[in-house]
């Protein structure tokens, strides 16, 4: 094997072509030395530095876990049968508030409506809620977004073969301008056989649109098929609570 | 040496928040707290640490129930009364469509069936998939619940390792960062199913309230 005098390194005959062939020297030993122990050192003194960091931030988050600890109130000085007692009460208070006899339960995220009563499940059904769409006046005044509302809600009202009094957002959506007459907005058939109002203009009503069931499509409103709409119309009276989330 | 590092390691990530359970007086309080939120028309949440859920709720009643994998407590324990959601931070957010006005198509082209079951509608709406799986929920008295979703596998393992050990450099970070300021930081890291994730996304909008119920350890009951 050849040998390079100086300050190369002895290396493989290989890469000593290859070296020379780019016109590059080898770094010496020594250097490669230096090199390697420099970067030991930068990541020795990462590595305490880090270890110094979470280790503060350990001690600190103690700290701040004990001081709220220390801040919440002292446990009350009752016997455990008072306690017990105090909990039976305050539970049946929580449990008062729940609605009594039929109620509508509305999962928007997954589009299903549940008739519930007394704990127990009526029924169930696949239905459209709002597309969370955004929509522009073009006079630029007003917006709509078709969200269906979350919370606490009830049945405000109940009718047969509604008509859909189409609003100023149907007609911008199709490019066309809200017309002045009233009758003019009157569109017979569209919602179905049945409706629930629940207040602010939504319904809970029929669908032509059958085959979008259990997707976000809607302006707001809660569209059913057309024998799930029936049964929860002639079981839910008014007033019935609807939970929509 | 490996059996050290992973003992460090596990003490590190869930000391010193060892669980006892919430004892009767803490469960007393949390009724009280609930009942402020029960009494509203709205829906709220409670992350019930110690039973592992989280509840979506309306006057006291589940309306549904999402199982937490894991749990880490960080920092400042949240206080047992109401919280209120001021905004959910994720690294994809959905975005709401703008609808742009045309002309629709007849009805009778939208009734019918489309040809060997494909739908043909194309749909732009915010649906359940468009919600992040991972999250930040940031409430107020400086408390943050983060969410990640649940993963199973060898990468899931060997990536979540290496989020352990980022989020423990990220936590103590900030709580030094806070205590300087003369404040305290604390956190939740919850683990759900990646559905439930979503659903939770979804479900627990801005200006919503919640309950984060963690058991204290050095609570106990007088007899």
């Amino acid at each position: 094997m050849d040998e390079m005098e100086g300050d190369s390194v002895r290396a493989p005959r290989g890469w000593q072509l290859l070296a020379e062939s780019w016109g590059m020297r080898l770094p010496s030993r020594e250097f490669l030395a230096g090199a390697s122990l420099f970067g030991a050192g930068i990541a020795a003194g990462a590595i305490v530095l880090l270890a110094i960091l979470v280790g503060a931030g350990y001690l600190v988050a103690k700290r701040d876990a004990d001081a709220s600890l220390a801040a919440s109130p002292p446990p009350k000085a009752l016997s455990q049968t008072a306690l017990e007692r105090r909990n039976r009460a305050l539970a049946g208070r929580l449990k008062a508030l729940a609605p009594r006899g039929t109620y509508i339960v509305i999962d928007t995220a997954r589009n299903t409506l549940a008739l519930r009563k007394n704990g127990g499940t009526l029924h169930t059904a696949v239905v459209s809620s709002g597309s969370g769409n955004m929509l522009d006046d073009p006079s630029g005044k007003r917006q709509w977004v078709f969200d269906t509302p979350r919370g606490e809600f009830h049945v405000i009202a109940k009718v047969e073969d509604p008509d859909w009094i189409k609003p100023d957002w149907a007609f911008i959506e199709e490019g066309e301008s809200p017309p002045g007459r009233w009758s003019d907005r009157v569109e017979p058939g569209m919602l179905g056989e049945y409706a629930l109002a629940f207040g602010d203009g939504y319904f809970i009503h029929g669908t032509l649109y059958t085959r979008l069931l259990g997707r976000n499509v809607t302006h707001g409103c809660i569209r059913a098929a057309d024998k799930d709409l029936e049964y929860i119309y002639k079981t839910a009276p008014v007033g019935t609570r609807i939970y929509i989330y | 040496m490996r059996r050290v590092i992973l003992a460090v390691l596990a003490l590190v990530l869930h000391a010193p928040f060892a669980w006892g359970g919430l004892p009767l007086d803490s469960r007393n309080r949390s009724i009280e707290a609930e009942l402020d939120l029960a009494r509203k028309k709205e829906i709220y949440v409670v992350f019930d640490l110690d039973a592992r859920n989280v509840e979506i709720k309306a006057r006291g009643m589940v309306l549904k129930t999402f199982a937490i994998h894991d749990v880490r407590l960080w920092g400042a324990r949240p206080a047992i009364e109401p919280l209120t959601l001021k905004a959910r931070r994720a690294m994809a957010a959905p975005r709401r469509e703008r609808i742009a006005p045309e002309a629709k198509p007849k009805e009778v082209e939208i009734r019918q069936a489309p040809p060997s079951g494909q739908d043909t509608f194309d749909i732009k709406a915010l649906e359940l998939a468009d919600m992040p799986e991972a999250y930040a929920l940031v409430l107020d008295k400086d408390i943050s619940i983060r969410v990640r979703p649940y993963r199973t596998g060898l990468i899931s393992s060997v990536g979540g390792l290496g989020h352990s050990a980022w989020v423990i450099l990220r936590d103590s970070s900030v709580s030094v960062m806070y205590a300087l300021r003369g404040r305290h930081y604390g956190t939740v890291d919850i683990v759900l199913d990646p559905e439930d994730a979503r659903a939770l996304y979804w479900a627990f909008l801005d200006g919503a309230r919640c309950l984060v119920l963690a058991a204290t350890p050095t609570e106990s009951i007088e007899k």
